[in-house]
């Protein structure tokens, strides 16, 4: 029997298919099942109604972890699409080098997290890093100790998740920039409106679909942030730079806490879709203005 | 040695393989033993060696997974096995109340049979099996051998300078204390960091309470002993010494407080049986720089360091040659003499071991030991009492009565 | 871009691009500068001078020699272990993908929008949440921890900016292509394999750019499903460092062993970046 093309087709989905709704959608309702019940290292299907919601909000860990997600977004979001945006405007200024300086900006997006945190650890390390050289150019009272204190580690993660970023965020920007009819700026010497103006009151509104682009984009690797904080600070000093990735894997694969885990992957999940629900209002609005 | 081109041949054709459709794993031949461990470093990894040879003069074969990463990377891996549906033959670690969790979860072996059989674990401490034993007595764990806790290290010169011996007891060391602070000597060294913290807490109240209330209070939750003076007084010698540290103490790390007692700068440090060798390391002379003795009392306190042994769901002579091999006298000596802690078996050979563990081997015999107090509650647990001392020794304003009744509320509510 | 910016201007535009870019490159040119020189000098001198007497031996005892755990053999085993994953799991993926784009652009499916949505949302949810059920479902095959286990992982979080880019190139391609298959008697996979693959050479680059940076890059994937056999480079070379900053820090060999691990991405970027830059947009711009 010959079957017709089309039938063929839809057939050739079907391993996709499986795939995707085993892989994703039995796995998701499956960790938020697990979520209700007080699993320990094996799933038990023992109703636990919200007990490990209630454990984990009473779990000071969870809260810095899930606190660390904003700080360490919110920076990283921020100084990406700042930087990024300086320089794919002034690459725009029709520089000398432009492949060449596009090249050294975009390719720590190629390195791992894994790189980016283990040369970061070096430079950052006071006693062999930054601290150190800058001491010895006779600078005694330098410190630079960021990993070391727990309130500032933070920042490591910002620095390093920045460098490696910030180039991804340029070429998207540069190609927004690139795609913007030039009669603008035909049309801005005529009114000898000044360049920084254009680019504040029109480039930058007219941009602004690539930016949220830009933020789905970054907004993601901030959910996901796990090797970074596993290499560069290990989630220290103490719990001060622990993420909510990083708890969810350690309750799952060294605390044994099944249950525990699945509640906070629960939540991160829950806290996806209102990044979405998010994205989508300032589409909107975008699209509005 | 294999070339490293058979590797990539060998690589390879596993990959045409499990890409030919036969993606199940090979199961291992029966004679094999998976073992975890994170014994990677010199006198650990030699220690460890001597354990992997005799498995394998027992005709079995010794497969190791060393995680780099250590504990953390060890435990994620065996409780990925676990849940992976292909556990390990034995997970080396502290041996303690994860060893029931798992047991009563169906996951780990009864060993008790064999050990019984073939009369493994007669001479092995009571307590030391207690901790890793269900209530109707399955056992799911073997303790190798035992790491001191409650060592009191102390500086003879530091005693000398100010005319004292060095003290027998709590009561004597804080009357001594004014004497040695007079003397300018630091009278107690402490690095204020939680796991330290309870090592001299737990410490402190092994000697107020001795030994059948330490069971009575860790392992059976026994509201009497939580509620009882002993408790008390353990935090009011706890205040007391918190008075009389050095300003540096805070977050010190263990080895730079037993700086202290090398520079002679400190008279007593109360620390596991892991600094002795720190201090030879620093060119320290046993008995002419440093002595050691219980940290007051007669009841030592040891953590039971062994391997959690998997149930593998089939019978394995890989894993049975592993039991006995980890319960031989002989192997055990060989391996404490490396790694610097006792026999786990009273009957094993001790006379090649240092002074200090001998001191303890023979508290052993005569059944002067309790578990550490860390494997007998949850980690949990272990985290609240950590934050509870941390607290008590900075904050001057918390009462003794306070902190007792705090930490016997922890105590009784763990689970 | 014709209104003449003041020289000062011009001068602030230079500098502020010569700083940035200094920040970019600086961290991995002392991460070469060290893996050049010898460990003693890589533990005494200050990281921005230049080695003494360079030379590559750090690189040859990171790839042979260096220690992991008790193990000391270096990482060259850990690097054909990723690039066994790499390759299956990318020409799986492009194979997939490839058919999935194709069966979906251009044959106008019942549904059709139906699975790209369910593929696209799946791709948004982070890792954690599905990791400790698909450890389980491999347990059931018996499979936790293989070759099998990491490439089906790979594959199963690959696929839908996969099928994405492969069906946006398709949707482009002019519907004659088909009409003039089918004419001739050609079934679907015939069309696919003689008409359409011909013409995805430059897609295949992009998506594979993709996928070979991606599952060369991964971390978490590698710790939880290829266990210790199939151990990829980049975990062998986290806890590689991880054992020196215990013992004596080997400075030039962590530095070497970490270079090694970012050579073949770094290469595929230098070489082929215009493709490398569509590459990473490519999936952000519909994204």
């Amino acid at each position: 029997m010959k079957l017709r093309p089309r039938t063929v087709a839809s057939l050739a989905l079907v391993p996709t298919i499986l795939l995707t709704v085993i892989g994703y959608y039995v796995s998701i309702l499956w960790t938020v099942g697990l979520s209700f019940t007080p699993s320990r290292i094996l799933p038990v299907a023992r109703w636990a109604g919200f007990d490990m919601y209630e454990r984990l909000f009473q779990t000071e860990r969870w809260h810095v972890a899930y606190t660390n997600l904003y700080i360490f977004g919110g920076l990283y979001i921020g100084f990406c699409l700042v930087i990024g945006l300086g320089l794919a405007i002034a690459l725009d200024q029709s520089v000398r080098g432009r492949s060449f300086f596009q090249t050294i900006f975009l390719y720590p997006v190629a390195l791992s997290f894994i790189v980016t945190g283990l040369a970061w650890r070096w430079l950052l390390n006071p006693t062999t890093g930054l601290q150190d050289f800058v001491r010895g150019l006779g600078f005694e009272s330098f410190t630079l100790d960021l990993l070391s204190s727990p309130d500032r580690a933070i920042f490591t993660l910002v620095i390093a998740g920045v460098w490696h970023s910030a180039g991804l965020t340029m070429v998207i920007l540069f190609a927004g920039l690139q795609s913007i009819d030039q009669e603008i700026w035909q049309a801005s010497r005529v009114d000898c409106i000044p360049r920084w103006r254009m680019y504040w009151h029109v480039v930058l509104p007219m941009l602004w679909p690539v930016v949220v682009t830009c933020l789905v984009l970054l907004g993601m690797q901030v959910v996901r942030s796990y090797d970074l904080v596993v290499v560069l600070t290990g989630g220290g000093p103490g719990y001060s730079t622990d993420v909510p990735a990083k708890f969810i894997v350690d309750h799952y694969f060294e605390r044994q806490n099944v249950g525990l885990a699945s509640a906070a992957a629960t939540l991160l999940l829950l806290t996806v879709v209102a990044l979405f629900v998010l994205v989508s209002i300032l589409r909107r609005k975008g699209a509005a203005t | 040695m294999r070339t490293e081109f058979n590797e990539i041949g060998r690589r390879s054709l596993a990959a045409l393989v499990i890409m030919a459709g036969a993606g199940v794993a090979v199961p291992a031949v029966a004679e094999d033993v998976e073992v975890i461990h994170w014994l990677h470093t010199g006198s650990e990894s030699a220690a460890i060696q001597h354990v992997a040879n005799a498995v394998e003069a027992r005709g079995s074969t010794w497969v190791e997974i060393v995680p780099p990463d250590g504990v953390s990377g060890a435990n994620a891996l065996f409780t990925s096995r676990i849940a992976g549906g292909n556990p390990p033959g034995a997970m080396f670690g502290s041996i303690g109340k994860q060893a029931i969790d798992l047991g009563e979860q169906g996951l780990m072996r009864n060993i008790r049979p064999l050990a019984d059989a073939e009369n493994l674990i007669a001479t092995v401490p009571q307590f030391a099996l207690d901790i890793v034993s269900s209530q109707d007595g399955e056992l799911y764990a073997i303790p190798l051998a035992f790491e001191t806790q409650n060592f009191m290290w102390y500086s003879i010169p530091a005693f000398e300078k100010a005319g004292l011996q060095p003290p027998s007891n709590w009561g004597e060391f804080l009357e001594q204390a004014p004497v040695l602070q007079e003397a300018g000597i630091i009278p107690i060294a402490v690095g204020a960091q939680a796991w330290q913290m309870r090592i001299l807490h737990f410490s402190i109240l092994a000697a107020e309470i001795g030994q059948s209330d330490f069971m009575d209070l860790y392992l059976r939750k026994d509201e009497s002993v939580a509620k009882g003076d002993g408790v008390h007084n353990s935090f009011r010698i706890l205040r007391e010494l918190s008075q009389m540290a050095d300003a540096g103490n805070a977050n010190r790390a263990w080895n730079d407080t037993l700086g202290l007692i090398a520079d002679d700068r400190a008279a007593i440090f109360v620390m596991g049986s892991w600094a002795g060798g720190e201090l030879a390391a620093m060119g320290e002379v046993y008995g002419a720089d440093w002595g050691c003795s219980i940290a007051g009392g007669d009841t030592w306190v040891v953590g039971a360091t062994g391997f959690m042994i998997p149930d593998l769901g089939r019978e394995s002579s890989g894993q049975d040659d592993f039991i006995r091999t980890i319960l031989d006298p002989a192997v055990q000596t060989a391996f404490s003499i490396e790694k610097g802690s006792i026999p786990s078996r009273t009957d094993a050979d001790t006379s090649q071991l240092s002074k200090c563990s001998q001191m303890v081997s023979a508290g052993m015999v005569e059944g002067r030991g309790v578990p550490n107090a860390n494997s007998m509650v949850s980690g949990d647990a272990q985290g609240q009492i950590g934050d509870l001392l941390m607290n008590f020794w900075s904050d001057q304003s918390v009462s003794p009565e306070d902190a007792a009744s705090d930490f016997a509320r922890i105590v009784l509510n763990d689970y | 871009m014709s209104t003449r910016p003041s020289m000062i201007g011009r001068f602030g535009l230079y500098a502020f691009l010569l700083v940035t870019a200094a920040f970019f490159a600086i961290p991995l040119l002392i991460v070469f500068l060290t893996a050049l020189k010898d460990s003693d000098e890589a533990r005494a001198a200050s990281i921005f001078l230049l080695p003494g007497s360079p030379d590559f031996e750090a690189f040859r005892v990171a790839w042979l020699e260096a220690c992991i755990g008790r193990e000391c053999s270096g990482i060259s085993g850990r690097f054909w272990n990723s690039v066994i994953i790499t390759v299956l799991s990318t020409s799986i993926s492009l194979l997939l993908a490839s058919i999935n784009g194709f069966a979906l652009a251009m044959w106008d499916l019942r549904r059709g929008g139906l699975v790209l949505g369910l593929l696209l949302i799946g791709a948004f949810v982070p890792y954690q949440v599905m990791i400790y059920p698909l450890v389980r479902i491999f347990a059931l095959g018996g499979m936790h921890q293989t070759l099998t286990a990491i490439v089906v992982v790979h594959v199963l979080f690959g696929l839908p900016i996969l099928t994405l880019i492969f069906r946006n190139f398709y949707v482009g391609l002019p519907p004659e292509l088909i009409k003039a298959g089918r004419v001739d008697g050609a079934g679907f996979f015939q069309i696919y394999r003689f008409i359409v693959m011909p013409m995805s050479l430059n897609v295949a680059i992009v998506a594979g750019i993709i996928s070979v940076t991606g599952v060369w890059n991964d971390y978490l994937l590698g710790l939880i499903f290829a266990g210790p056999s199939w151990q990829p480079m980049t975990v062998s070379v986290a806890s590689l460092s991880a054992t020196a900053s215990s013992g004596v820090p080997e400075h030039n060999v962590n530095m070497a062993a970490t270079l090694l691990t970012a050579l073949p991405p770094l290469l595929l970027y230098l070489v082929s970046g215009r493709y490398f830059v569509r590459g990473v947009t490519s999936g952000a711009v519909k994204g």
